[in-house]
This record gives C-alpha cells, structure tokens and sequence, in this order.
C-alpha cells in the first residue's frame, strides 16, 4: 500500500488538530477514549451553548421580553444530577479497563532501561548488556540561528533507541539527577523519570518506522533539547543491529534509516554488509595517527557534552560557565584537568563526567579542549600546555 | 471612594492614612490595586514568553533565563494577581453584602494585606540576583528546586511564607465576619452568594496554606540543613514533594475559582431579572467542589508512577468534580431563561465566564480520564486548559465584578463604549491565544520548552499574535478605570443597577467611609 506515507508516521498521523492514533494497542485505545471523551464534551457543549444562544435570542428585554419569578425546580435539578453521573460511569468502565491493560507488564519480551540525565538520555538493554547515550544532534549554529533549521529541528539525536515490531518492550524508565519524562506520543507511553524509583509502560509496536518524542518534565536549562528518537525495525534487523552494536561499532544514522526503510519494505539484501559507508568508516578508524582520530573524536563529543555551557567558541557564559579558553585548569598540568572533568566541581554546574563517558571518549575529549582555542600554546601558558591525552591516562585516575 | 474622616494633609498624611487604615473599604482598595498592578508585570512576563516563542529558534531569552520568567509569571499571576484581586472583592464587598459595619479584626486586615507588597519585594528581587530568580516552575518540584535549586530559591520560600500568613489571616477574618457579623435576620442560607462562595474559600485557604508552608519548610532545611525529605540519596522521596505540593496545589485552583462563581452568581440574576435559579444547590455545590477537591490532587501526578489502584481512585474522584461544577454552570443558563435580559459590560463578561469556563471545564473532564491523561500531561494542552479555567474563567470574572461593582465604589459609572470594546477584544483574543494551545499538546509539544520543532511553528505564531492583543485589551480597561476613579463618568444612583438586589445596593453611592453602623433590616425572602 502506501509505503511511503508508512515510512513517515509522522506526517501519515498529521492531523495537525488531533491526537496521533499512534501504532502500539495503548495508543490505539487512548486514542478512542479520547475521541469518546472528546464527542461526549462536544454534546455537552452544544447543549448548553444551545440554551444560551436560544435564551439570548428570546429572553431580549429589548425584546420585550418579562422575566418570569421561578427560583427552583427540584425535578430538573435531579436530572441534571444523575445524567451527567451516568455519562461518568459509562466512561470510567473503559478507562478502567485501558488503565488495567497499561499496567499489565507479564511476559514481556525485551527489557530497555532509561535513564533521563542533565540533558540526555541513556538506553540499556538489560538482557543484551549494551548501554548507550542519546544526545540531541540538531547543530548548535541551527539553534543560533546561523544556518536554516533541519527538517526534524529539535527532533533529532545522535543515538536512537532501536527495537524490534511485535515484540513487547518494557521500558524501566528512572533518572539519575531531576525529574524528567519519557514520552512517545505514538507508542502511548509516558513516564515521569524520577530520581530513585523505576517507572514501567510497554508497547508492542505494529509497524516499523521512525518515532519520535521529547522530555515532558521540566528539568532545568536544557528541558527543550532532550527529544527522543524510536527507530522501530524487523526483529531480524533487529538482531543485526545488536550483533554491530555490541562490537562498540555503532551504525551511524545513514544506515539505520536504510534499515528502517528495509524492514518497511520487507525485503532484506545484504545491504549492510556492503554498504559504502560502513566500510569507509571502519577503514577510517584504523588509518589516522592518535593525534587525529583523539581530536576527531573529540570534536564530536565537544558539541554534545560541553558546548551546552561552555560554548563552540570554549568562551563558555561565565559567571556560571566559565571560559575553557585559557582556562588555567585546561592549560595546567593534564591531570588536573582530568580530575576536573571526572569528577566535576563540587557546588557548580560542573558535573562528573566519569560516569557519562566511557574512557577513550573521555581522553579524546579531553585532548580536544586542550589543543583548541589556541590552548595549546606553550609560550604562553608553559610547558604543561596541550599535550595528548590516552585512555589509560584517563583510567589511572578512574581507579585513584 | 468618600472620605468622612478629615484624612491629615501634605503627602506624609496620605502615606499614613493608606498604611495605618483598617476600614475594610480602603483595605479592599489597596489589595485591588496591588492585584492589578502585579497582573501587569506578570501579563509582561507572558508576553515575554510569548515574543519568545513566537517562532523557533531563540529569539529574546536564553533557556536559563526563560525557565526564571516561567516560573515567575506563574506565581505572580496566582500568588500577587488572582488571589489579592478576589481578597479585595472579598473586604469591599461582604461587609457591605451582609451588613456589617467592616471586618471583624480590621487591624489583622492591615497587616494581612501590608505582608504583600513586602513579600513580593523579596520574590521580585530574585530576578536581580547572582544565579538568576527561581527557574523550577511555579510548581517548584524537588530536586530541581532544593539540590538542583538556584540561591534565589530560599527567598522564594520566605517570600511564600509570608504570602501564606498574609491568605490564612484573611480567612480567620473573612470566616469571623461571616459567622459572627450578620445582620439580624439573615440566617446562613440567606447569605448571599457571594459571601457563601469565600466562606468556603477561605476554609480551603485555612485547610492548605499551612500544608504548602510545611513543604517549602521542608525543602528549606532539605537545601540548608541536611534534611533528605525529598532527596532519594538520603531516603526521602522526590514524589513526596508533588503529593504535598498538589495536596495544597489542587484545593488553590479551587481557592481561585469559587470566588468567580460567587461574583457570577451575583451578576447574572441582576441583568436576567430574576432570582438565581437553585440558590440552595448552589451553596451545596459550592461545598462539594471543595470537599472533593480534597481527594483529587494525584491526578496531577497520573505519569509519576503510582499503583493501579491509587490511579483508579484518583480518576473516579476527579470525574466525580464535573458534577457539581456541571449543576453550577446549568444552574446559571436555568436562572436566565425566561429572564428580561441586558447585555451590560458586567453582564458580558459574565456570560463570556459561563461560556469559556464550560470549555475549560470540559477540558478538565478530558484529563480526567487517566490514560489519555498520559498523552496530554505537561503538554500545551494542559496549559491551554488552566488557562481556560484561569484567564476565560476567574480573570474574566474579575473583569465582570469590577464593571459591576465600581459604580458603587466610586460613584460613578464608568465609560460603557470602552468597557464593551474591551470585553470583545478581550474575548476573541483570549481563544486566540489558548485554543490553538489545545492542538499543540496534541500534536506533542511539551509545556515549559524555549524553542520547538518546526511543526509546530503556525500554531505558536497565533497564540503570540493573540496574547499581544489581549495585552493591549487590559490598557484600554486600565484607562477605563482610571478615567471612572476620577470620576470622569455619568454618577451613579444608590441602586446603580436596575434590578440588582442585596444590601449593598441599599447604601449611596459612593458607599459611604463607614455604612452600616446600625444594623439594617432585610427583607424577608421566600
């Protein structure tokens, strides 16, 4: 059928006045208590504005109309008591049950793990031992204005989530810092992330695609740039994906759209195997010095951890967020900025990076601010200054 | 307003005079002026958060900054506008609705109101601070608002204590009044309608102030003193917070509109000339919503994680709420049909309340429902509906009451061209800006965001032209007021409207400094 409007659930659900139908079996029986609540409030409405209008119109004192005396009528009274009573419990019976079907969480088939921080979410897929950070990828220069918005502005992260069609998915959503909201209005699922407790919802998804969502919890400065993005594949892309994921290769964008796109259409060649980008990526992980591929590194992390506070420019906005350029921990001696970066600064925005980061994206990043901005220069700031910095420079302080 | 007491002259004399009153009818002045001159810089506020989003990308404010005019245009409105507008409704009009001669402890009403400008100082201050004002939202949700929290916090939670007294003292004084200072003859169910709906109110104030000046107690020594109330790494519960906070948060959304319909109440009768329809369902409604409104304050947390059947309880008590407030609104179309109706700015407003109020109720009988609740919570459709119940619904009631009462507070009637031009401005304007809100959620936005995808562009674009234009709708109502205070208008009888009854209505106009210093008789009602 139409392929290409399944491909975009998005725009195949836009009705830009409505609510998605969504495609998981929540979705579908939220949507029609919604559109029942919805017809029984439009009744409702018609009835009293059509009382009032019809009043206006005959009760006119300029009309000559008299106003009767009459203060009561119990009769009626009564009427408009029980009716609206009934119409409650004609709509509790169905919410009760949806409610019930929400909450059922036996046999479920796979298990994520989410985790909302200060600005991102982390994924873990508890029976695979994979874990994974979610950050927003719209560009900064996007956000300021500098370059024309993307299609998806705001609606785009580096990582997304990918799970398989027809297999019911228990999401254990928590946080590690403030509230926050998981929420995918095409799935039906929204849960509060809060510090300390594990929130549960499920959903089975019916076609595979591209869904997406956003934090629905204030939780500070960034609480508009942590969307959430869905790819919801075959099981057998599915499994493919896991099998690249846990080699700590992670398929870049390009070709998880590939495989969404191929699961839509149901016909698997080996297209991963062979695909261009795939192997000029892993040809380009082995070529470059250490110098490049820390600072290649580097520069892809920068946008997503730091720059949120400290800006492209490593100006940063001080008071609160203090410069990285010329900062005098950056340009000291390469353990204290390792230590800072690991451990944050107690009482300031800075938090601790040890957790977030996993050791080689630590180094490289670390690299990355100490060799840009001109902090590299050690005339002026001395010996100490730039440098390299490896995983195991980073590791020896993970263990002191 | 006449002054029978020779005031002390030069600027000192009227200073002295403002600062030491205990006259009921000055008090019910100044909380009015206080009320509307915060209604403007909080309505500011909006308009700032409504330049701010009136396309994506940024365009006025950083998020951080944005997060601090969110949470103050929250407060503001609710603590320094609605709440003080409705206590100056409350000390102009009940001593005069049952004919006392003022308020039963007239100096507790001084102070009561005098703890307001010096709290909002303080809250307003934040916004000049290192580390920038409170940014959490009005709902100052921990951990966000104790560990996470900026240092203008703590002056936020002296500045909510002192509003707390400030609201509990007026209710001791209101209940007293009301039980205490009737005129002989008028038993309890021949109250007016008005003094009915703030005796409830103010026992809601009594019942939930001191539960909110608990929490911010408890996240106050939470912030400085070690406490783990609501901080999991120390065995306390962040869910904690909502369930205190929505225990007071959910009766203060009741606190701000049973007032409205007492205000109501009283209008439409007048201009439909007849009697309420239902007076004594009324009263009892009236009490139901209150009653309720104790047992409903989970549905605001519906996503936070809860039990299955702790959600099903809340649900059904929640739906439960559309009864009465159902029985209210057919009881105001019953009391107009067959009535003599004329459509005066008062009257206006009142009907455009009943209408918009309806919608936001509805609404509200959507997010009953819990499992759709999980699609609209803490999106623009939520906004879209308190906004419905608090700027359709109790501003648009305030505006009624004061078209209806300010003839008889300054002795003059005010400029109806300006006041009907103001009510239609208003109206279309106030959908607007929030009708689109209601597609918005659905489409996915979420509330309390600085930018937003590009679909959703159109929409935020008319809320933005909409808001401007009932911003510049309240200048035309300020001149309005203005001009009628200097007594630019036609005088105004006694009686002021033709068929308006109650007590107050017996007194000239202006109400004299000091009315009732004998008890008046009332007419005995069937």
């Amino acid at each position: 059928m139409a392929m290409t409007a399944l491909y975009h659930p998005h725009i195949q659900a836009a009705s830009r006045f409505n609510m998605p139908e969504g495609v998981t079996p929540i979705s579908h029986s939220i949507y029609g208590l919604h559109m029942l609540i919805f017809y029984i409030c439009v009744m409702i409405a018609a009835i009293v504005f059509g009382a009032m209008g019809y009043i206006f119109y005959k009760h006119r004192k300029s009309q000559g109309a008299v106003a009767a005396q009459f203060r009561d009528h119990t009769i009626l009274e009564i009427v408009w008591t029980i009716i609206p009573t009934l119409i409650l419990i004609g709509m509790a019976i169905p919410a009760t049950k949806v409610l019930i079907n929400m909450h059922d969480m036996k046999k479920t088939d796979i298990n994520i793990k989410i985790t909302g921080m200060q600005w991102r979410w982390k994924y873990e897929y508890l029976d695979e031992g994979i874990s994974f950070l979610s950050n927003l990828s719209t560009p900064q220069r996007q956000l300021d204005g500098y370059e024309p918005k993307g299609k998806w502005y705001l609606r785009e992260v580096d990582h997304p989530l990918v799970i398989p069609i027809h297999k019911k998915v228990r999401f254990l959503v928590t946080s590690s810092d403030v509230m926050h909201s998981w929420w995918v209005p095409d799935f039906g699922v929204k849960r509060d992330a809060v510090p300390g407790l594990i929130t549960t919802a499920w959903a089975k998804v019916e076609r595979p695609g591209i869904y997406r969502g956003n934090c629905t919890e204030l939780c500070g400065m960034h609480h508009g740039y942590m969307p959430i993005v869905v790819y919801a594949v075959t099981d057998q892309d599915y499994h493919k994906w896991l099998e690249y994921q846990k080699t700590q290769h992670p398929l870049p964008e390009s070709i998880l759209k590939d495989m969404v796109q191929h699961s839509i259409q149901q016909k698997y060649t080996a297209r991963i195997k062979t695909s261009k980008s795939t192997a000029s990526i892993s040809k380009a992980r082995t070529v470059p010095s250490q110098k490049i591929q820390l600072m290649t590194q580097g520069k892809q992390i920068y946008p997503q951890h730091c720059a949120v506070c400290h800006k492209a420019s490593g100006k940063g906005m001080p008071p609160a967020f203090k410069a990285l350029k010329g900062s005098a921990i950056v340009t000291g001696p390469k353990n204290t900025t390792i230590r800072t970066v690991l451990n944050g600064v107690k009482g300031s925005a800075m938090q601790a990076f040890s957790t977030v980061l996993s050791t080689d994206q630590l180094a490289a990043v670390i690299t990355y601010i100490r060799q840009s901005w001109g902090n590299d220069d050690q005339k002026k700031y001395g010996r100490t200054a730039g440098g390299l910095i490896t995983a195991h420079d980073v590791k020896r302080h993970h263990q002191a | 307003m006449s002054h029978e007491h020779p005031s002390p002259n030069g600027i000192l004399g009227h200073i002295q005079r403002w600062v030491f009153t205990t006259n009921h009818k000055d008090i019910g002045t100044l909380y009015l002026i206080f009320g509307f001159s915060m209604f403007f810089i909080a309505g500011f506020m909006s308009l700032m958060i409504r330049a701010q989003l009136v396309q994506p990308g940024m365009q006025l404010l950083d998020p951080a900054t944005y997060n601090v005019v969110i949470t103050m245009h929250g407060l503001t409105m609710i603590f320094g506008a609605l709440m003080p507008i409705l206590a100056g409704f409350a000390n102009w009009q009940i001593p005069l609705a049952i004919g006392a001669p003022d308020m039963a402890f007239p100096r507790l009403n001084n102070w009561s109101f005098w703890l307001l400008p010096f709290a909002f100082t303080i809250a307003m201050s934040t916004l000049f601070v290192e580390g920038g004002g409170p940014n959490a939202g009005w709902t100052l949700y921990a951990p966000l608002s104790t560990n996470y929290g900026p240092p203008s916090m703590d002056y936020l939670i002296v500045s909510i204590h002192m509003l707390g007294i400030s609201s509990i003292l007026a209710a001791i004084n209101i209940i007293a009044t009301l039980l205490n200072c009737r005129t002989p003859g008028m038993s309890l169910m021949k109250m007016p309608i008005f003094a009915w709906s703030w005796m409830v109110t103010a026992f809601l104030l009594i019942a939930v102030m001191p539960v909110l000046a608990g929490t911010v107690t408890m996240m106050l020594t939470d912030r400085h003193f070690g406490t783990s109330f609501f901080n999991v790494a120390g065995g306390g519960d962040p869910l904690l917070f909502q369930h205190l906070f929505w225990f007071f948060g959910h009766p203060e959304v009741y606190i701000l509109i049973l007032p409205a319909f007492g205000i109501i109440s009283e209008i439409v009768p007048t201009f439909s000339r007849k009697p309420l329809f239902g007076r004594t369902s009324m009263i009892y409604a009236i009490i139901c919503i209150a009653v309720l409104s104790f047992v409903v304050w989970a549905h605001h947390m519906f996503t936070a994680g809860m039990l299955l059947s702790t959600m099903i309880f809340f649900m059904y008590t929640t739906m439960l709420v559309s009864v009465p407030t159902g029985i209210k609104v057919f009881n105001w179309v019953a009391t107009m049909y067959k009535g003599a109706l004329t459509f005066e700015t008062p009257m206006l407003f009142a009907i455009g309340f009943i209408s918009m109020f309806t919608l936001g109720g509805l609404t509200g009988l959507m997010l009953a429902i819990a499992p759709a609740d999980f699609q609209y919570q803490d999106t623009y459709f939520v906004v879209g509906h308190f906004h419905y119940a608090l700027v359709a619904g109790t501003l648009l009631s305030m505006f009624a009451g004061i078209y209806y009462w300010v003839p008889k507070w300054t002795g003059y009637y005010y400029s109806e061209r300006l006041g009907k031009l103001h009510f239609w401005l208003s109206l279309i304007s106030v959908n607007i800006t929030f009708m689109p809100m209601h597609f918005l959620g659905l489409a996915g936005m979420p509330r309390r965001i600085p930018d937003y995808g590009l679909q959703f562009a159109d929409f935020n674009a008319w809320c933005t032209l909409g808001a401007f234009m009932f911003g510049f709708a309240q200048l035309i109502f300020a001149y309005n007021m203005i001009q009628t205070m200097r007594g630019k208008g036609q005088k105004a009888s006694g009686q002021v409207w033709e068929a308006a009854q109650g007590l107050e209505w017996s007194v000239e106009s202006p109400a004299p400094y000091h009315t009732f210093t004998t008890p008046p008789q009332i007419k005995s009602e069937t």
